[in-house]
């Protein structure tokens, strides 16, 4: 551990628990001057709860911040910023109704006298700060008219007005796209360059080795490594953050014969021709395709979720309605969509509740459910995917958002009997490492047991590794369909960007 | 500079539109009241109305305090009913004790709001139901006081109502600086800037270093204080205090926040708004009196402006 003494800001022995669970134990920190620090961890493993005791937003039950080596007591978001600890937090904290001015001063607002606000110095300090990150916004906008990308550069423009010292960053990246990030990146790295200390939270890898300077490693509340990167590898970090190696998946049994879905002539679009394909029992079936090709809507159709103006679906051979997500239910099929947070939890109930609920009807006898077994299957839902903390009596918004995907999965994939036709949109996004296997092996118990997946996914290393065979999607139709020889990253995004079919033998 | 005018104009707009429907329904119903009635349009009615609107009027600004920091006051009617009782019987008749009334009248004010502030963010009762709770107790306070008006306002105090400067009614011009104080601390001071932040976002709003806890209590505060005074002012025009007093506030200022484009969730809303409001509803009245419509008639037509406007509001909402 390096010294406390040149630190800007540093955590000593900081342990939490929040009810009879142990978020953070013992964990020591520190952010030099200068430095990007990462802080990595799977989900679930305590980073944003550091980071809020970091910013005062909430309190540790032992151990302290150190801010510029001193110690400052009982810390709160006031005091951290008049210490020159800013933080720019994931899902932004800027009120949508107000104001940008208004927001970079909430709480901090100049006055001329009691009651009487300076607005010309306020201004001013904002534009600079503004200029500064590279931003240019009218002050006297509402937040709620700004994108995602130019609320965290406002965010970041408001941390400095207060003269920050270290900025704290959690896992920006989760919600900025491409061109947007780089615009932060650059701005991150200046900070830097201006002697600023930076703590980067993220769970995406290629992030860590680009930007940051040094990581420490965080593991069921624990601190396991505090490393360089520069010499440390992607398998190493990897390795560290899920605590064991993960190795190659054990093969699975080829696809049977037996057409599980067969969906003939379905009408995605009134412009694009009618999409046809069969899944066989045994199969993961991918689906590639860029945004707005028509996966996610060929995944609602099948969900009944916004059902099809034309076209036939076969279950078994037998033909199915499929009008609602309670006929496709019906019909054995379990679409699991791709805004989880939105369509697929009650935040404010238990996981137990959440997972039980997709199966109340084999759960209940007389429409009484039976919370015994309710108890029994939430269980085995958060031990088969990892859900951390393992416990089904908590209210699901207490879970990390990763962990929270994963009981939206568990509640459709440990239902009894277990989904013969699963069409899983995007399943991984947003997760960690360890849980994205976690899940890679529940696809693959699943097909192993004879039901069929359709996987669609952006992440083509992904849609490679795990498929029999690949549907690529273009503008609202089947662009051409891969068999396992013909896989290769290059001719998806051809097929998907360019619309044109397999040279041969498809269709 | 220019830039800086353009840049504050564009934001006024943009936040008034919705303060501007309840205008523009004013002017219709004042429209269609002058161009239906003669005695409409005279200065002594529009004066009343405007006198008749104080009472309402204030006490709607008391509850846009609360609403627009997320909460909601369902307490003010009977906090301005004992503030109007106590009042009334403090001065019973006698000017020397206007002092002693207005400082009880704060007094309550303070007292319940303070209750109201705490019930809400320390025992996190949802504020629909702690100050539901404090209407009842309050309520069942007034009647076992007295069934029957009590005591009676002192003379000065009763002359307030019909008092002129020249010819400007006083209580109009009293009612006007109110009105301007109201704005100002909504919008121009830190106090209005962090009532609007907690209801926007409280977490933010806590993030940003912002007394949430604080903040809430004292917008429960400032309602009630103003309902207080609402009550007390009352006495100018019926000397005497009964305890259905404030009886008709519990939905009427509720109904004339909404109608003045203040959101319900918190966060968004004006006073201007919020004065459009309670005018619309006093006119309403006005015009109902007027024409003589049915009293039946009358809640139907209130409840189908209440629902269309908020009907206008969801699609602006939308666009």
């Amino acid at each position: 551990m390096a010294n406390l003494e040149g630190a800007l800001v540093a955590a000593r022995g900081v342990t939490k628990h929040y009810g009879g669970i142990t978020a953070l134990d013992d964990v020591s920190l520190e952010v030099l001057p200068a430095e990007i620090h990462a802080l990595v961890g799977e989900n679930g493993a305590g980073k944003s709860t550091l980071v809020k005791i970091m910013t005062g937003a909430e309190t540790a039950d032992a151990g302290d911040v150190l801010i510029s080596g001193e110690e400052v007591g009982a810390l709160t978001p006031e005091k951290a910023r008049h210490h020159g600890v800013g933080a720019v937090y994931q899902e932004p904290s800027l009120v949508p109704t107000l104001t940008v001015l208004e927001n970079m001063f909430l709480g901090r607002e100049q006055r001329l006298v009691p009651g009487v606000l300076e607005r010309k110095g306020m201004k001013r300090e904002a534009r600079e700060a503004l200029d500064r990150v590279g931003a240019h916004i009218r002050l006297g906008r509402e937040v709620s008219a700004l994108s995602v990308a130019e609320r965290q550069l406002v965010e970041i423009a408001r941390a400095l007005v207060f003269k920050a010292r270290v900025l704290i960053f959690d896992e920006p990246s989760a919600i900025l796209s491409g061109p947007e990030l780089d615009r932060v990146f650059g701005v991150i790295e200046e900070l830097r360059a201006s002697g600023l200390g930076i703590l980067y939270i993220s769970h995406r890898l290629a992030e860590i080795f680009r930007l940051t300077d040094r990581a420490t490693v965080l593991k069921d509340g624990r601190v396991v490594a505090n490393r360089d990167v520069e010499g440390l590898t992607t398998d190493e970090l990897i390795r560290l953050m899920v605590g064991r190696d993960i190795g190659a998946r054990p093969a699975r049994k080829p696809p049977r014969e037996r057409v599980v879905l067969e969906a003939r002539e379905l009408e995605l679009r009134p412009d694009a021709e009618p999409v046809s394909f069969e899944l066989r029992a045994g199969e993961v079936l991918g689906v590639a395709g860029l945004v707005g090709s028509g996966r996610s809507r060929l995944a609602s159709a099948l969900g009944g979720i916004h059902p099809v103006k034309s076209g036939t679906v076969l279950r078994d051979g037998r033909p199915v309605r499929l009008r609602s997500p309670r006929d496709a239910v019906g019909a054995g099929i379990v679409v699991i969509p791709e805004d989880r947070k939105r369509e697929g939890l009650i935040l404010a109930h238990s996981v137990r509740e959440n997972v039980g609920l997709a199966s109340l009807r084999e759960l209940s006898r007389a429409g009484v459910v039976r919370t015994a077994d309710e108890r029994r299957l939430a269980q085995e839902a958060t031990h088969r995917f990892g859900v951390r903390p393992p416990r089904t009596d908590i209210p699901a918004r207490t879970l990390s958002g990763g962990n929270q995907q994963k009981v939206v999965l568990s509640k459709w994939l440990v239902r009894r009997p277990p989904p013969e036709v699963a069409v899983l949109d995007e399943p991984t996004r947003g997760v960690d490492v360890g849980a994205k296997f976690d899940i890679y092996r529940l696809i693959d118990e699943l097909v192993d047991g004879g039901a069929g997946v359709l996987l669609i996914s952006s992440e083509l290393p992904e849609v490679i590794a795990m498929s029999d065979r690949i549907l690529v999607m273009s503008e609202g139709r089947i662009a051409g369909s891969l068999e396992p020889h013909e896989f290769s990253e290059e001719r998806i995004l051809r097929l998907a960007v360019l619309g044109a079919r397999t040279e041969d033998g498809n269709e | 500079m220019t830039a800086i005018g353009a840049q504050l104009s564009g934001d006024w707009v943009r936040r008034q539109p919705r303060a501007l429907i309840a205008w523009s329904l004013l002017a219709v119903l004042l429209t269609i009241g002058i161009s239906m009635s003669g005695t409409f349009r005279s200065e002594p009615v529009l004066v009343e109305t405007l006198k008749g609107a104080t009472f309402v009027g204030m006490a709607s600004a008391a509850q846009f305090f609360v609403v627009v920091g997320g909460g909601i006051d369902l307490s003010i009617g009977s906090v301005a009913t004992i503030s109007g009782m106590a009042g009334a019987v403090i001065m019973n008749g006698q000017d020397s004790r206007i002092p002693l009334a207005l400082l009880a009248s704060i007094g309550i004010g303070v007292g319940v709001g303070t209750l109201n502030g705490v019930l809400v963010n320390y025992l996190r009762i949802a504020p629909f139901i702690a100050t539901f709770g404090m209407y009842y107790i309050l309520q069942g306070v007034g009647y076992t006081w007295s069934v029957q008006p009590i005591g009676a306002a002192a003379p000065s105090f009763y002359n307030l109502y019909t008092d002129t400067w020249g010819r400007i009614p006083v209580l109009l011009v009293m009612v006007g600086v109110f009105w301007v104080v109201c704005w100002y601390v909504a919008r121009q001071t830190a106090f209005g800037k962090h009532l609007y932040a907690i209801g926007g976002d409280r977490e933010a709003a806590r993030l940003a270093s912002v007394r949430t806890t604080r903040v809430s209590i004292a917008s429960y505060v400032v309602c009630s204080v103003i309902g207080a005074l609402a009550g007390l002012l009352e006495l100018s025009q019926t000397s005497v205090a009964a305890p259905d007093l404030g009886a008709t506030l519990l939905l009427t200022t509720v109904t004339a926040v909404v109608i003045g484009g203040v959101s319900l969730f918190g966060g968004e809303g004006s006073i201007i708004g919020v004065l459009g409001g309670a005018l619309v509803l006093v006119s309403l009245n006005q015009l109902f009196d007027v024409l003589q419509v049915n009293a039946l008639y009358q809640q139907l037509i209130q409840g189908l402006i209440i629902l269309s406007i908020l009907g206008i509001y969801r699609q602006r909402a939308k666009t």
